[in-house]
């Protein structure tokens, strides 16, 4: 069983706020309206602190700031109409705390439901951020990166619009309800409408923002990511078949991420960080890769071409020769280790469990025995083609769990190169004396390892981190084309590149609102989206196209068919008098979210359209009005990203007579992995992200 | 007669615990080569002879804490290891190895004079026998 995502917990919301739809205007009067209202007021709240964190800009420097593109300032528009629809709805007043709990109407019930999911989702993407030894927000995760990316922010506006839009009907309901209930106060009527207004205006700048950018692959990204905490260990069965074979490497894979990358953190001190265990990861890391290459070659022999479908024999060949050269490196990373230890031993690393699990695994996808282990008592032939991967969807599987497993060492490899890194500045690395050319005691069986030894295990494991990740790279091409499983990570990798590119691109710190490039949303919709275009079928022709090229192709494709869309739209817009104006998504782009919105809806008193839709009472531009209201606080400023700690160099000359475990050094309070939880922490993420560039 | 015969030789001949400890390091130094040769051999015992190297490694390690370990063993070793080419046959030398080797560590555990002797032989005879269950035929 795999960590929660995202995607499952905005399902579970949206199940409850489309029940929410099916309740019966009958069964909405009296407390069950005010209380409804305030759960609706709630969630929208909630949503404004989700575009509190996509777009971390106070109102007046989204305004003045021309560094501010469009999207982040729809948001900041957005964030404002749902704050100011939440103060309509009574989400914060005195009397709010219990609503929805032990309801007795079906759509409070739903509502308050659907509003503890929707702050759970947020939750759930905050919980990839953590706190530093001065208070400032630092990544925790691979997905930290992703979370902050231009596609998932997009994937996040749009959401956030979808249901500020639904949340506004409802709303309208409400209204409509209580405007015909006697017994509620016209007030209580007029501030449902005021909030209606509010909320459809949010989604309506929502959308404006985006552009009418389709975000579906966006939307998968967002939807993928999933807790932090690391899903629970499944140990490998007897004869699991393939299938299960390949989702119990994604486990191990997703928990060797979370897990070496929270482990390097303790390398200084921890007494379970020892070179036995990173002898054995190496080991392991090697064994995997070398399986890999086994496997890779094997499909890239399959003599049916349909069953690989859209992947060329060489592009696995490709991947194979980088998995070779990924398995050498490892192997350099072993040897180094040979003349190294630790001032603890054992191997008792939190990821030796999970590294062991991923080379069984993949052993018993790659050899003709579901027992597969290391030892030779197990030892069993290569499966061939027809055993390993009788058609397309099998070759995917089996690509899939390569490439989870790749993606998993790449980010272990990075890793383990911090902590040796720190675990040589803290003095734990030792060679035997009689490695030493000459010392003058060698009274001693170890010594600290010489800085020039140091500095060649720090290069073999550089080495190592360059070739698991040009590994992962092809393989992310290969999950890409064969659309593998894993390819959602493909997905992730590419955004969190991009994002990481952007914050070291020569944008200025006042540039920051410039918008990240839209290079992820074209990789993500090659990712995501089925069956190439003539387009990309000519670059696949062509011959030696990277990842880069297929996506770029991908997207000319995705381009083209959107602009023939809008060709045959615009020809249908234009038969229709007064439209013209408006048919264009880069005429709505061009002009201010709140323009759009103050121009969307009727400027007249209450009028109710039709049966349950009302339109509020409106002050006329009254959200520019709000927005350039004094009592806004000003734009908060970025904090300093904090300096980075560095231990002092190894002291020379000391030697050590025993290996007995030093006492660990007790952890910084301050410096931890608490999870962080104030409305405006993620802002500040991004604020310091962003200053760095 | 090949480094392997050699080793067992100087193992059952070693009296004496320093003579010991120098004939077990040298023991797993030849188990680690022969390890890395048999890696790159044999694709279906790749990663037997991979984790048996790493297992080697550590016994070796373990060896060098020993206090009666000879002053300045090991501090000039011979790269090339001669053992068969055949990675079965090499796979089973070296278990055969593993077994004398673990074998004698283990009395060396029990009946060594000294506490740190008696920890690192201990140790290294846990290392043997990992090896061992690596590399032979039947586990």
């Amino acid at each position: 069983m795999g960590a929660a995502t995202f995607g499952e917990v905005l399902d579970r919301a949206r199940g409850h706020l489309d029940a929410c739809a099916a309740v019966q205007d009958s069964a909405l009067r009296g407390q069950s309206v005010a209380g409804a209202a305030r759960l609706i007021g709630r969630a929208a709240l909630t949503l404004s602190r989700y575009l509190g964190d996509s777009a971390p800009y106070g109102v007046a420097e989204a305004i003045t700031s021309g560094g501010v593109d469009p999207q982040a300032r729809a948001a900041v528009d957005a964030r404002e109409a749902l704050q100011l629809a939440a103060a309509c709805l009574g989400a914060e007043g005195p009397d709010s705390g219990d609503v929805g709990e032990g309801a007795a109407d079906a759509m409070t019930a739903r509502l308050a439901a659907a509003g503890t999911a929707l702050a759970a989702g947020r939750d759930l993407l905050r919980t990839h951020f953590t706190r530093g030894a001065d208070g400032e927000v630092l990544p925790r995760s691979d997905w930290s990166a992703v979370i902050t990316s231009a596609a998932v922010t997009a994937a996040v506006l749009a959401e956030a619009g979808r249901w500020a839009q639904q949340l506004g009907v409802l709303t309208a309901r409400l209204a409509a309800a209580a405007a015909a209930d006697a017994g509620v106060p016209v007030a209580v009527s007029q501030r449902l409408a005021e909030g209606c207004r509010e909320l459809l205006a949010a989604g309506v700048v929502l959308a404006a923002g985006r552009g009418g950018v389709a975000a579906g692959s966006d939307a998968e990204l967002l939807h993928a990511i999933p807790a932090w905490f690391p899903p629970e260990r499944q140990l490998p069965g007897d004869a699991e078949p393939a299938g299960e074979l390949a989702e119990g490497v994604a486990v191990s894979a997703t928990r060797l991420r979370v897990i070496a990358r929270a482990s390097a953190r303790t390398a200084a001190w921890s007494p379970a960080m020892t070179a036995d265990s990173w002898r054995w990861t190496a080991t392991g890391a090697a064994v995997i890769c070398n399986v890999g290459e086994i496997m890779l070659t094997t499909l890239a022999g399959q003599p049916d071409p349909s069953v690989r479908g859209t992947v060329e024999a060489s592009q696995l060949l490709g991947a194979a020769e980088a998995a070779a050269c990924a398995c050498d490196r490892w192997r350099d990373v072993g040897a180094a280790w040979n003349e190294m230890t630790t001032d603890t031993r054992g191997l008792f690393s939190p990821v030796i469990a999970d590294a062991g699990d991923l080379v069984v695994r993949l052993g018993r996808l790659a050899f003709a025995d579901p027992g597969w282990t290391p030892a030779r008592a197990r030892r069993a032939p290569v499966r061939g083609i027809a055993d390993l991967a009788p058609d397309g969807r099998r070759a995917g599987v089996v690509v899939g769990a390569i490439h989870h497993a790749a993606d998993a060492l790449a980010c272990m490899a990075a890793a383990d190169l911090r902590a040796v890194r720190a675990a040589t500045r803290g003095n734990r690395v030792h060679v035997p004396t009689r490695t030493l050319p000459e010392t003058d005691d060698a009274r001693y069986p170890f010594w600290n390892v010489t800085l020039a030894g140091a500095a060649a295990l720090t290069e073999v494991y550089w080495a190592a981190v360059g070739a698991s990740e040009r590994l992962a790279v092809e393989l992310d091409a290969v999950a890409v084309t064969m659309n593998a499983p894993s390819r959602i990570r493909a997905a992730a990798r590419a955004a969190s590149r991009a994002e990481q590119e952007s914050r070291r691109g020569p944008r200025a710190a006042g540039d920051r609102g410039a918008g990240p490039a839209r290079a992820p949303a074209a990789e993500l919709d090659l990712a995501m989206s089925a069956g190439p275009g003539p387009v990309e079928q000519a670059v696949r022709r062509a011959g030696g196209a990277d990842l880069i090229v297929l996506m770029r192709a991908r997207a000319i494709d995705t381009a083209a068919r959107k602009l023939i869309a809008e060709a045959k739209d615009g020809v249908r817009h234009m038969d229709q008098p007064g439209l013209e104006s408006t048919a264009s998504p880069s005429a709505l782009v061009a002009r201010s979210g709140a323009q759009v919105a103050s121009a969307s809806f009727p400027q007249g008193a209450g009028v109710r359209h039709g049966p349950g839709l009302a339109t509020p009472e409106p002050g006329p531009n009254q959200m520019l009005n709000t927005l350039n209201a004094p009592s806004r606080p000003p734009a908060r400023s970025t904090p300093k990203p904090a300096p980075l700690r560095r231990t002092p160099p190894p002291a020379s000359g000391s030697a050590i007579s025993s290996h007995a475990p030093r006492p660990p050094p007790r952890p910084s309070a301050t410096t931890g992995t608490e999870s962080t939880c104030d409305p405006a922490h993620t802002k500040r993420i991004i604020a310091a992200n962003r200053t760095q560039k | 007669m090949t480094d392997i015969d050699k080793t067992l030789t100087r193992l059952d001949a070693a009296a004496g615990v320093s003579e010991l400890l120098a004939a077990a390091w040298d023991a797993f130094s030849v188990l680690l080569a022969g390890c890395r040769d048999g890696e790159q051999r044999s694709a279906e015992l790749s990663a037997a002879f991979a984790f048996a190297a790493a297992a080697a490694a550590e016994g070796r390690l373990l060896v060098d804490s020993a206090p009666s370990l000879p002053a300045g063993h090991g501090a000039v070793t011979s790269g090339v290891v001669c053992v068969n080419a055949d990675p079965d046959m090499a796979a089973d030398d070296l278990a055969g190895l593993a077994l004398a080797l673990g074998a004698r560590m283990s009395v060396a555990a029990r009946e060594a004079g000294d506490g740190g002797d008696r920890e690192a032989c201990g140790q290294a005879a846990a290392a043997a026998a990992r090896i061992r269950e690596l590399l032979a035929r039947d586990g």
